[in-house]
């Protein structure tokens, strides 16, 4: 039986209406999944919430967080449930008699509106990638599509994460946040950016200090500090307004190229080391709007009709894969101002890529991934479990590094983990070529080997977790400080442990841990649930 | 051929909770406001009501923890098995949410607990009288206009269905006169046409279900007809997918072929032996019935076990909604003089259902009716005159929201279309 105090029940029906509250088991129970993270370590022991709310507006959603904070109820906020981490928390690690918790479902939360002149839009929490892009670009503008896929909510995923190749032309996440209205973890609505001053959210910084960093997910507490009702996101200047055409049924559906304007270019390298020095001196140059390198798996992937046809092409090939891995370029040139533009940075390509002795191959003249969509979820289907255990954005050394690091690890884990024969990582340039983003994807079959449910899923996340420590050995920065990170035995290792600094400001914006606790959980779910790696991989001595 | 529940458990387990069920496919998505496809999330929000909830919900109820109550009734009735889930899915998967929730339907009919006491009734009216509505059977054949013959014995036999046998005499009528001007012989099986049992099957009434495909098949094989041309989408549907299904059987594996009359018209459209004569002026837009559409592929028997990294062996055939009927009924009316066809945001794959199946206009009326109202919103933005359909469940569900609101669309079969180009 939920333990959620039925007065607080009352005052949300009050609150939303109670057509948008319930603590109906039925309904609470389809909120405990935890999107990509289903059974993972965490997910032992999960329970659903004792209530589901729905609100409308950012004085609901501050009436709620309130009401939260006098009963003590943890409240776990959800924008499209995609990619929601723990999303129901584990219950013996809160407070004794903590009431059960409260999931605040925001997908009434729809608003979009766009300012064409200055060129961003302003979302609330329950709008999703696909019509914000669809709509910008009517209006000559754009942004990404996310690695997390055209499902991701546009706010959740600013603030967390918003990675893609596109961040080559249009910059990291948080560069892209501008003014916003966050209802704090106290239910005080803090405006930031000059939105503090104005009604234009034109303007991200100030008044004072920067206050977008609290916001911080990728690298920082997955936003467990309230909830962002209001962000304003920049875009960015596509070409004229005119509809990219969609073609094709499902499930091959795509955006049809105007080739004059926009143009996808792969090409084969010598070596990694040329696709590396392709990809700097791409950047150096200012050309393109996307500069990637995409593990072979995902050419197989796309291939391929069924899971089935997937295996017999990517068993048939092991060897030759192994043997003589392709280097593969994937390049998206877009003539922003001209068509002149599109024809002079593929003469630039070409002298690149000549000069580096690469080749171009035949490409489609279609969208077949960014534009409007990614295929997140088909990461799921080769195997049936997928995760990133590592996702960074540094120095293209640092990335070239890691990928060494990770692929040479990963060769003892292989099986549970699907063999990619030798594979080093997802390779991506941002902002130009002054960056580099990294992302080391694995997969494996959650029933693998003996179809006990859990087995493959217990060992790919034992691979996680000992990667942040082979990552102090090796003088290897690791960014991910998301829920399955050891940071909390090892984060000191990196220098000032901002993993203990962001807790310390959590605990001063959210005095009664009601929003989206606990965070400070990795030693406990360890000693909870896989106790043995603690000595397994001598975490405690990484412990400063 | 008894599918349950245990043998989708993978398909449940491995949703990964894109959205891709609920969402419009993210190439055609245009706006927030026609984002879904998936009427049920949409009307009623919370995530029980949507296939990632309802997979949740089969894994609770397999594991033997959620209690059968009538809320969770309510969650797993409230949806009109239009199949959007499924094709949304399998755009990036290959899993099985629609098959998921038919047998979880099946579940709670054996518990005692579903359908609800509106399909209850209409099961109680099938058994007793062959048709959904309790008219007596021997009316069934009155919607045949006197100056139509039907031949005797013929390779196609017209299998009209209850709605358009009683209901909506319109579409059966015009049908009818549709095959006569055509000069194409055809045949009824009369007395011997009951239900197709598509009101049984999708709401889990397997059983009921049986005792309709056996009876309907063995008449079919008792008329000597090698196809079976229907004009409503859910009778297509069920003969051309359930039947097979339930049999244990491809739907290229049954000893006949089946049909609807846009395939057939199309047909004669495209080998050139039928043009249009008359001038139908009209700017219409064209609403995909699910069970014609996204749900009508082949049924491909599949037997065989899942191994390492989930491989199905041997390797299966999804239905990913790809070879519908999409564009018969866009090549007939777009050869009828006069018609404007103009698209509405969602379409083929990506249709909002009409609100009308799987049981919903039967048992819960208003969300049938809330989700006609909504394709209503989205023809109208196309600035249409009319919209037509190809399913008479379709045209009932939107005619009855375009008179509650006295709106100015009008609404058409698709047999109606053809009839106006077709008369002298």
């Amino acid at each position: 039986m939920k333990n959620f105090p039925k007065q607080a029940y009352r005052a949300l029906q009050s609150i939303v209406g109670a057509e948008y509250v319930s603590d109906e088991p039925v309904i609470c129970e389809t909120y405990t999944w935890g999107g990509e993270f289903v059974d993972t370590l965490y997910q032992r022991g999960t329970t659903s919430p004792g209530c589901v709310v729905l609100p409308r507006t950012t004085i609901e959603v501050q009436k709620i967080i309130k009401l939260c904070n006098r009963y003590g109820i943890p409240f776990k906020p959800i924008g499209s449930f995609w990619g929601q981490h723990c999303a129901a928390k584990i219950p013996e690690f809160l407070k004794p008699g903590t009431p059960s918790f409260l999931s605040i479902d925001l997908k009434r939360m729809n608003g979009l509106e766009f300012d064409e002149k200055n060129m961003y839009a302003i979302v609330e929490p329950g709008v999703i990638y696909s019509p914000m892009q669809e709509q910008a670009m009517r209006r000559g503008l754009y942004t990404l599509t996310p690695g997390g896929g055209s499902q991701a909510c546009v706010i959740g995923n600013h603030i967390n994460h918003s990675f893609s190749p596109l961040c080559y032309r249009v910059g990291i996440p948080s560069r892209r946040i501008l003014g916003g209205e966050w209802v704090l973890a106290d239910g005080e609505i803090l405006r930031f950016g000059s939105l503090a001053s104005q009604d234009d959210p034109f303007w991200g910084e100030g008044p004072g200090t920067d206050l977008r960093g609290l916001l911080r997910g990728t690298v920082g507490w997955w936003g467990k500090a309230g909830i962002v009702t209001k962000l304003a996101v920049k875009l960015h200047p596509l070409f004229k307004p005119e509809r990219l055409k969609p073609i094709g049924i499902s499930p091959d559906t795509t955006l049809e190229f105007p080739t004059n304007r926009i143009r996808w270019y792969n090409i084969t390298m010598p070596s990694l080391d040329a696709l590396f020095k392709a990809m700097r001196e791409i950047g150096k140059t200012e050309i393109g709007a996307a500069v990637m390198r995409v593990p072979m798996l995902w050419r197989y992937r796309a291939k391929a009709k069924t899971r089935e046809h997937f295996w017999e092409l990517w068993e048939a090939d092991a060897e030759e894969i192994r043997k003589n891995p392709v280097y593969i370029l994937r390049i998206l040139l877009i003539g922003y101002t001209s068509e002149k533009q599109l024809q002079y940075e593929e003469r630039v390509l070409q002298d690149i890529i000549a000069e580096l002795g690469g080749e171009f191959r035949r490409t489609r003249p279609t969208d077949e991934s960014w534009i409007k969509n990614a295929d997140s979820a088909g990461m799921w289907w080769p195997a049936g479990g997928y995760v990133s255990v590592e996702f960074i954005h540094d120095t293209l050394g640092h990335s070239i590094a890691r990928g060494e690091t990770l692929s040479r690890e990963k060769e003892t884990f292989i099986p549970p983990l699907v063999d990619e024969y030798g594979e080093k990582g997802w390779y991506q340039m941002v902002e130009l070529g002054h960056c580099s983003y990294f992302e080391f994807l694995i997969q494996w079959d959650p029933y693998h080997p003996t179809g006990d449910y859990v087995s493959g899923e217990y060992k790919a996340y034992e691979f996680w977790v000992d990667n942040q420590r082979v990552g102090v050995d090796e003088h290897q920065y690791i960014s991910h400080l998301g829920p399955m990170t050891v940071l909390g035995i090892t984060g000191a290792a990196y220098g000032p442990n901002y993993y203990q600094l962001m807790e310390k400001v959590r605990r001063i914006l959210d005095p009664n841990e009601v929003s989206d606790p606990p965070f400070d959980m990795h030693d406990k779910v360890i000693d909870k649930w896989a106790p043995e790696w603690k000595k397994k991989y001598r975490l405690e001595e990484y412990r400063f | 051929m008894t599918i349950t529940v245990e043998d989708y458990r993978y398909d449940a387990e491995r949703c990964i909770r894109c959205g891709g069920c609920k969402w419009v496919d993210h190439i055609y998505m245009t706006s927030i406001r026609f984002a879904y496809k998936c009427p049920s999330i949409a009307r009623y929000l919370f995530d029980a009501y949507s296939a990632y909830g309802r997979e949740r919900l089969a894994i609770m109820l397999m594991d033997g923890k959620l209690d059968y109550t009538p809320q969770l009734l309510d969650a797993i009735y409230k949806c009109q098995l239009c199949g959007a889930c499924d094709v949304g899915c399998k755009r990036n998967l290959d899993l099985e949410p629609l098959l998921v929730m038919e047998t979880l339907r099946a579940r709670l009919v054996e518990k005692g607990l579903g359908p609800a006491p509106e399909q209850k009734k209409i099961a109680e009216n099938i058994s007793n009288s062959h048709n959904r509505y309790g008219s007596p059977h021997a009316n069934r054949p009155k919607w045949l206009p006197k100056d139509v013959k039907p031949a005797t014995k013929a390779d196609i036999v017209y299998f009209v269905g209850c709605a358009s046998s009683y209901a909506h005499t319109e579409i059966a009528q015009a049908t009818a006169r549709i095959l006569t001007n055509t000069n194409t012989k055809f045949m009824l099986l009369d007395s011997e046409e009951w239900c197709c049992g598509y009101p049984l099957y999708s709401t889990g009434q397997v059983d009921a279900f049986k005792k309709q495909l056996e009876h309907n098949i063995e008449a079919v094989k008792t008329s000597g007809a090698s196809t079976v041309l229907v004009s409503c989408a859910e009778g297509y549907k069920t003969w051309k997918v359930d039947y097979p299904k339930l049999l244990g059987k491809s739907t290229a594996d049954m000893d006949f072929r089946v049909m609807h009359i846009v395939e057939y018209i199309d047909q004669l459209i495209q080998d050139g032996s039928l043009k249009f004569d008359n001038k139908v002026d009209m700017k219409v837009t064209y609403h995909d019935p699910c069970n014609l559409g996204r749900l009508s592929e082949p049924w491909i028997q599949w037997q065989g076990e899942r191994g390492k990294w989930g491989r199905l062996e041997p390797p299966k055939e999804f239905r990913r909604g790809t070879y519908g009927i999409y564009d018969a009924p866009r090549n007939i009316l777009q050869a009828i003089p006069g018609v404007e066809l103009v698209e509405m945001e969602r379409t083929k794959e990506n249709a909002w259902c009409c609100g009308a199946g799987g049981g919903v206009r039967d048992a819960y009326k208003d969300f049938a009716l809330w989700a006609a109202g909504e394709r209503l919103e989205e023809a109208k933005a196309t600035s249409a005159e009319a919209i037509v359909s190809a399913c008479p469940h379709c045209k009932a569900n939107f005619q009855d929201v375009v008179d509650s609101r006295q709106e100015k669309v009008k609404v058409y079969d698709i047999t109606e279309i053809i009839l106006q180009a077709l008369s002298k």
